[in-house]
C-alpha cells in the first residue's frame, strides 16, 4: 500500500522557478527574422508551457523539442495572443503573484512574430539546457511516495464525499515541505484532500467513512444545512478497502476530516511547494492522515489509482504552515454553515451572489496562497483585506472562475492583527455558461458539482515559536 | 520550410509520442457487412471521436489526424464506408458505379461505426466527437440527430439537408467547428451556412486559401489538424468537466 523512495536531488521545481526569474527577453531586442525556437522561443516554453506540455502531463502535445512543437505553431500562437494559455485567471490589476505564469507582452510577441516568420528551428546550439524533469509524471521530486489504495469509480451514479484514514508515511517527526497529488484518473476526480491529525483510538486504518446524504432524483440534497459532507449524525456508511462489501449503521463518523484541506488536488491544481519560502507542516511521528476523497462519474467504469508524493525535512523550516480549517472541523464556523445553507441561485441567473465568507484574523499572519473554490457555475471570487484602520484592499480578483482550472495563486502578504478577508463568490446559471449542465435549475448548497459552494481556501505562515490556536476564525 | 518536411515532422512526432496501439479492426453493419476500420485507443480513458471520410477518399485521408488526436488523449476510430478502402466486398466493390446503393447504406455504417467505438472500454460513451469531410459532413450531422452523446462536430467543406440544417438550428449544446478552403467551389458558402445557423454560442468557421477539398486541407495546411485538436480539446475535455457527472 506504501513504499518509500529514495531521495534527494536538486528539486527540478526550483530550477523552473529559478529559470522563471531570468529576464524576459524584451520585444525590441528580436526582430521577425531573428527569431528562431532555440534560441528565442524554447526558453519561453521551458519556463511557462513545458510542466504541462510534455508526455505523461495533462497538456495535449509536447513542446520539449522543435519537432514536437512546430506542428502546433499556429495554435500555441492563437492560445498565447489569446490570452487562453498559460492558464492564469488572477485580474493583474490586483495583487502580486510568484508563480503567475502568464505570458509578460514582450514574450507574446515573441511567439507570434517567431510564428508569423514560418517558426523557423534555428541552430539548435543556441538552445538552453534541457529542463530535468522528474520521472513517473512529478513535478516535484519526491523524497516520499505514498499510494492510496486503489478505488474502483462506476460508471454511473452519485458517489458522496468519503474520508478513510493512514498511518502517516513518516517514521519519525517530520517536516512537510512540498506535496503532489497525482491521481492516475484525472477526469473521476472532483477533488482529493488531506491533512494529518493525532492519531485516535477510535480512528480505523484502511476504511472508507461517509454519510448517506437523502437526494432527490435529480441528486440534489433534501436539506441543506450548509455542510458538505452530508448530516453529522444519521447513516454512517463505510466500506473497507479492497472490499465491495458497505455496512451501515446509525450514528456519527469514527472521525472527521478537519484540516484535511491541507493539502489538495482539483482540477487543475498542480502542487503545493513551500521551499521556496523556506517553510513546512510539522507531522509529528505517530500522526494520522486523513484523506478526503470526492470521485464523481463519467460514464465510464475505472479504477484510480492514486500517488502521494512528499518532500520532506527533518530539521525546522524558518516558518510553519497553518491551514485555514474548513467547514467540516470540530469547530465548524456555524454562521458560515448558515449563510451557505441560504445560497439559492435563480433559474438563468448570470451574476447572482453568494454569501459573504469573512475570515478575521486574531494574530500577525503572513498569507502565501489563495485557492478560491466553487462549482461548474462559479463566475467569479473577489479578497478583500480589509485592514485594522477600515481601509479595503482587494487582493486577488478573479474574473473569470474556471472549475477545470482551480490554481493556487501564491502571494506574500503580511496580515496585522485586528484585520479581516471577506470573500465574495459570483454565479452565472445561464445558458451562456458552456459548463452549466441545467440553466432552468435552483441551485443551492452542497458538495455535487451540479450544487453549489463557494470556499475561500487559503494558506499562512507563522513564525516557528508562535501560538497559533485561534489564530484565524471564519464566521 | 516545405509542407512535406512539415508533415513529416507531424508524422514523427505522433508516431514518437506515448500511446496505446493503433489496430486495424472490423465490425458489423446493422445488415451484416463487415466494415474495416482503425481504431486509436486512448491510454487513459476518455472520449470518442469518429472520423467520416469523404466520397473521393478512404479512412487513410485521415492518418495523420487521427494519430494527432490520440496523442491528444483521444479514443479515434476511421473506418472506410462500404465500398472504400478496406470495406469493399461482396456487392459492394466501387462507389462510383455503386453510388446510390452505398450512399442510401452510410447511415448505417455510421451506426455501426458509433456503436462499435462506444463499446470500447477506454472510450467514455456519452462523450463522443465526430470528423466529417465533403459527403461525409452530411453523414455526420444526421449522426448527431440520431446520436445526443455526440457533443460536437468538425465539418469539412460540405453541406446538409433541410432537415440537418433544422437539427443544426435547434442544437443549442452542439458546438460546430466548420472549415473549407476559399476556392472549393460550394464548400466555403455550405460551411459558413451550417456554422451560421448553429444556436451554440462558441461554433465557428474556419476559411483558408488553395487549401484543397475536405481532407486534402489537412495534408496541403499543415496547422489543420492541429486546430482541430485545440478544438476537441476545448470542446469535449479529456479529463475535467466538460460533462455533467453520469448521475443516472
Amino acid at each position: 500500500m506504501r513504499r518509500r523512495i529514495c531521495i534527494v536531488a536538486v528539486p527540478a521545481v526550483l530550477l523552473v522557478a529559478a529559470i522563471a526569474w531570468a529576464p524576459a527577453p524584451a520585444a525590441s531586442q528580436t526582430s521577425a527574422s531573428a527569431v528562431t525556437f532555440h534560441k528565442d522561443v524554447l526558453p519561453v516554453l521551458q519556463k511557462n508551457c513545458q510542466s504541462c506540455h510534455r508526455p505523461g502531463q495533462i497538456g495535449p502535445f509536447s513542446m520539449l523539442t522543435y519537432k514536437e512543437t512546430r506542428p502546433w505553431a499556429k495554435a500555441i500562437r492563437q492560445a498565447v495572443v489569446t490570452r487562453a494559455m498559460p492558464p492564469w485567471f488572477a485580474d493583474p490589476r490586483y495583487g502580486h503573484f510568484n508563480n503567475d505564469r502568464s505570458l509578460k507582452q514582450a514574450e507574446i510577441d515573441l511567439i507570434a512574430s517567431w510564428v508569423d516568420a514560418g517558426a523557423p528551428e534555428g541552430n539548435p546550439a543556441d538552445a538552453p539546457k534541457p529542463v530535468e524533469w522528474p520521472e513517473g509524471g512529478w513535478q516535484i521530486k519526491p523524497d516520499v511516495a505514498f499510494e492510496l489504495p486503489p478505488y474502483p469509480v462506476p460508471a454511473k451514479g452519485i458517489i458522496e464525499w468519503e474520508r478513510i484514514a493512514f498511518p502517516a508515511p513518516f517514521k519519525e517527526d517530520t517536516w512537510v515541505t512540498s506535496v503532489e497529488i497525482l491521481p492516475s484518473e484525472p477526469a473521476v476526480v472532483h477533488h482529493l484532500c488531506f491533512g494529518f491529525q493525532k492519531h485516535r483510538e477510535t480512528t480505523p486504518y484502511g476504511v472508507y467513512q461517509w454519510m448517506e446524504v437523502p437526494r432527490d432524483q435529480n441528486g440534489n440534497m433534501l436539506k441543506v444545512d450548509g455542510t458538505t459532507t452530508g448530516p453529522r449524525k444519521g447513516i454512517v456508511l463505510s466500506r473497507k478497502a479492497g472490499s465491495t462489501e458497505v455496512m451501515r449503521r446509525p450514528g456519527s463518523p469514527d472521525f472527521f476530516h478537519e484540516g484535511t484541506n491541507e493539502f489538495c488536488y482539483l482540477p487543475g491544481l498542480a502542487y503545493e511547494d513551500y521551499r521556496p519560502v523556506d517553510a513546512g507542516m510539522f507531522v509529528p511521528a505517530g500522526s494520522d492522515m486523513i484523506v478526503s476523497l470526492h470521485y464523481t462519474t463519467t460514464g465510464l467504469a475505472v479504477v484510480d489509482k492514486t500517488r502521494i508524493g512528499f518532500t520532506v525535512s527533518k530539521s525546522a523550516p524558518k516558518k510553519k504552515f497553518l491551514p485555514q480549517d474548513g467547514a467540516e472541523g470540530e469547530n465548524p464556523p456555524v454562521a458560515r454553515q448558515q449563510a451557505n445553507a441560504s445560497l439559492a441561485i435563480p433559474p438563468f441567473a448570470d451574476n447572482h451572489p453568494g454569501p459573504v465568507a469573512m475570515i478575521d484574523f486574531m494574530k500577525d499572519v503572513e498569507l502565501v496562497w489563495f485557492r478560491p473554490h466553487a462549482h461548474v457555475r462559479g463566475k467569479s471570487v473577489r479578497y478583500t483585506l480589509i485592514h485594522p484602520d477600515g481601509r479595503e484592499e482587494t487582493v486577488l480578483y478573479v474574473p473569470n472562475y474556471n472549475f477545470n482550472w482551480q490554481l493556487t495563486y501564491r502571494t506574500s502578504i503580511p496580515i496585522k492583527k485586528g484585520s479581516k478577508m471577506r470573500v465574495q463568490f459570483t454565479y452565472d446559471n445561464s445558458a451562456r455558461n458552456k459548463y452549466n449542465p441545467d440553466p432552468s435549475a435552483w441551485v443551492r448548497y452542497g458538495g455535487q458539482s451540479w450544487e453549489e459552494m463557494g470556499t475561500p481556501n487559503m494558506g499562512f505562515l507563522v513564525n516557528q515559536d508562535e501560538d497559533v490556536t485561534n489564530a484565524i476564525i471564519e464566521r | 520550410m516545405t509542407m512535406q518536411v512539415v508533415l513529416a515532422i507531424g508524422l514523427a512526432l505522433v508516431a514518437s509520442a506515448a500511446r496505446a496501439e493503433q489496430r486495424d479492426v472490423t465490425f458489423p453493419a446493422s445488415d451484416g457487412f463487415m466494415l474495416q476500420g482503425t481504431f486509436y485507443p486512448s491510454v487513459r480513458g476518455g472520449p470518442g471521436i469518429l472520423l467520416i471520410h469523404q466520397c473521393n477518399a478512404d479512412r487513410r485521408s485521415y492518418d495523420q489526424l487521427a494519430l494527432m488526436l490520440n496523442t491528444a488523449g483521444y479514443n479515434v476510430l476511421s473506418f472506410d464506408f462500404r465500398g472504400f478502402g478496406g470495406s469493399r466486398g461482396g456487392q459492394y466493390t466501387d462507389f462510383r458505379s455503386q453510388r446510390e446503393a452505398v450512399v442510401e447504406k452510410m447511415p448505417g455504417d455510421v451506426d455501426a461505426a458509433l456503436k462499435f467505438l462506444a463499446s470500447r472500454n477506454t472510450v467514455i460513451a456519452r462523450a463522443l466527437g465526430v470528423v466529417g469531410g465533403s459527403c461525409g459532413v452530411n453523414q455526420a450531422i444526421q449522426a448527431s440527430r440520431r446520436h445526443p452523446d455526440i457533443r460536437t462536430l468538425v465539418l469539412l467543406s460540405g453541406g446538409t439537408s433541410a432537415d440537418g440544417e433544422a437539427h443544426i438550428r435547434a442544437s443549442r449544446h452542439l458546438p460546430i467547428f466548420g472549415v473549407a478552403s476559399e476556392e472549393d467551389g460550394t464548400a466555403p458558402e455550405s460551411i459558413k451556412k451550417i456554422v451560421g445557423l448553429s444556436a451554440h454560442p462558441d461554433s465557428r468557421v474556419q476559411m483558408l486559401k488553395n487549401a484543397g477539398h475536405a481532407a486534402e486541407m489537412l495534408a496541403k495546411q499543415e496547422d489543420v489538424g492541429a486546430d482541430i485538436v485545440i478544438w476537441f480539446r476545448a470542446n469535449l475535455p479529456v479529463a475535467g468537466y466538460g460533462l455533467p457527472p453520469a448521475i443516472r
